[in-house]
């Protein structure tokens, strides 16, 4: 039964794969078409982005704006995940500690991003732990309450297995804990992820002299569409590629055991 | 590791208030296998939980050697089959193993897995063998702590009858290699029968010991054998209700049935 199905596993990614790489094309050809039959400054056509996209790969300043506010991602991803997962197993663990902060967790969920970052650029200033500050704040509620899910979810049994074999705590924690809430984990910082890619260019437009947000920001002012097509498609990009090289085989390795 | 002492005064479950055992005494011999029968629900598993050291929250102590077991240092090692096999579905078979044995002891573990004939599954993850290669990978996981006590919870309840008596062939040559003590949960009396040195009947809840009778055929034996047949049918001839925890006569007495056991 099992072998079946990791024999058929290749021709289903490589079926799938063609269906997104399909859609993804018939959106270019129709982005295209539109812009050809309106002919305006308005809509760029996909190939005078490309253009313009190798002409910044080349001489302009995308890749340093880039390299800034990956940075920042990965940073407040970093923060956020570390302090969502102590939280998260902390309060599903422990019933005090949850009922202690499910208020605050529900208005953490609640407020909108821009007033974290309004408030943390006036108290903190117009800086960086300011701006990473904000980014990981809108982040963290989402991951305790994944987190906290999962650590609900963990399988009693399974534990008792580690105590009468007297596991250490160590490896009961990595062997039996852990991957129980993987697949928790891996929910938490894609959905995180696709969160923080959003905020973190608000935060730079708010408050920040680089990265692709004030850049966006710039551009916006200046009427610059084609500017503002050209960053978005480099951001998109990178977006993909993290998500293909290490999102998709990350999971793909951990949850390998389900095949 | 000898004598192991089960003294049980009273486990009551606090959250429903429901009594579930009451006066047990236990006493097991070394090397000593020991099969307890009861009506479902009578409490077995607790009884096994409470040995295990899962459910600490009981009055009575389990004690080896005068000491509890507990506490003893070093600890004794205790091997559990679950009625699942439990093993962790992210491990592949020979890592399982190697999670109780320790890292270094590959060799341990592959020898293992050959005395239960899975040799050539040790990279497989659990969620890809029968519910009967999955035991006999929770058998070798028991074993592989070199136990002092092994103990069994309707090990082999949901397998098929020609598998379940594999399994109980397995287990058999595992245990007379190192004799450990073993407590064996089971409904299934001609499995009782098959396998123990002595067996344990309970009462419905509370749960006590109502007849304690040593098993002395030859072994080995197998269930559907003429004196296993024989010795079942003397003893619910006896005691047409002992599976519903009721001996005749005097309820809750200790007989000898060495007249039908011989």
């Amino acid at each position: 039964m099992a072998r079946d199905a990791t024999q058929n596993l290749p021709q289903m990614i490589w079926s799938e794969n063609w269906l997104r790489s399909l859609s993804l094309l018939g959106f270019v050809l129709f982005w295209q078409v539109t812009a050809w039959l309106l002919s305006s400054d308005l809509l760029p056509a996909p190939t005078e982005v490309l253009v313009g996209l190798w002409a910044q790969l080349i001489h302009g300043e995308l890749l340093t704006h880039l390299g800034i506010t990956l940075i920042r991602v990965l940073i407040s991803f970093l923060i956020a995940m570390l302090i969502g997962v102590a939280l998260g197993v902390l309060m599903g663990r422990n019933n005090s500690w949850d009922a202690g902060l499910d208020g605050i967790l529900v208005i953490g969920l609640n407020i909108p991003a821009l007033v974290t970052i309004i408030l943390c650029y006036i108290w903190f200033g117009l800086n960086e732990v300011a701006a990473v500050v904000a980014v990981a704040i809108n982040k963290i509620p989402m991951v305790i309450v994944t987190v906290r899910e999962g650590t609900r979810a963990l399988d009693r049994q399974l534990m008792e297995v580690a105590q009468v074999y007297q596991l250490s705590r160590w490896e009961t924690f990595r062997k039996v804990y852990l991957p129980q809430l993987y697949p928790y984990l891996i929910s938490a910082a894609r959905n995180g992820l696709a969160l923080i890619w959003k905020i973190v260019l608000v935060v730079e437009l708010l408050g920040r002299s680089d990265g692709v947000g004030f850049q966006l920001g710039t551009f916006f002012q200046l009427f610059d569409i084609l500017g503002i097509l050209v960053y978005t498609l480099a951001f998109v990009i990178v977006i993909l590629l993290i998500e293909a090289w290490v999102m998709r085989p990350t999971e793909a390795y951990l949850t390998r055991w389900r095949k | 590791m000898n004598d192991l002492r089960i003294r049980v005064e009273d486990k009551t479950y606090q959250n429903t208030g429901t009594c579930t055992l009451k006066d047990i005494q236990l006493d097991v011999n070394p090397g000593e296998f020991v099969a307890i029968v009861g009506p479902s629900g009578a409490g077995k598993s607790t009884l096994l939980n409470m040995v295990a050291g899962l459910d600490q929250d009981f009055e009575g102590k389990i004690t080896v050697d005068n000491e509890p077991l507990h506490a003893i240092s070093p600890l004794k090692q205790i091997g559990f089959m679950f009625q699942e096999s439990r093993l962790m579905p992210w491990l592949t078979v020979l890592d399982n193993l190697l999670l109780v044995l320790g890292k270094e002891e590959v060799d341990k573990a592959r020898e293992l897995l050959r005395q239960v004939h899975l040799t050539d599954i040790e990279s497989h993850f659990p969620g890809q063998l029968s519910g009967g290669m999955q035991r006999r990978v929770a058998l070798a996981r028991a074993f592989a702590v070199k136990p002092d006590l092994l103990l069994m919870d309707e090990p082999f309840m949901s397998l098929d009858a020609p598998t379940a008596e594999y399994l109980r062939g397995l287990l058999m040559d595992l245990w007379s290699d190192t004799k450990p003590m073993v407590l064996f949960v089971t409904h299934y009396l001609r499995e009782a029968l098959a396998l123990a040195d002595r067996i344990v009947f309970l009462s419905e809840q509370p749960a006590h010991i109502v007849l304690d009778m040593p098993v002395n055929l030859e072994r080995p034996r197998r269930v559907e054998d003429a004196d296993v047949n024989k010795l079942h049918a003397g003893l619910l001839q006896m005691n047409p209700n002992l599976l519903s925890g009721l001996v005749n006569g005097k309820q809750g007495s200790e007989q000898t049935i060495t007249g039908v056991a011989s």
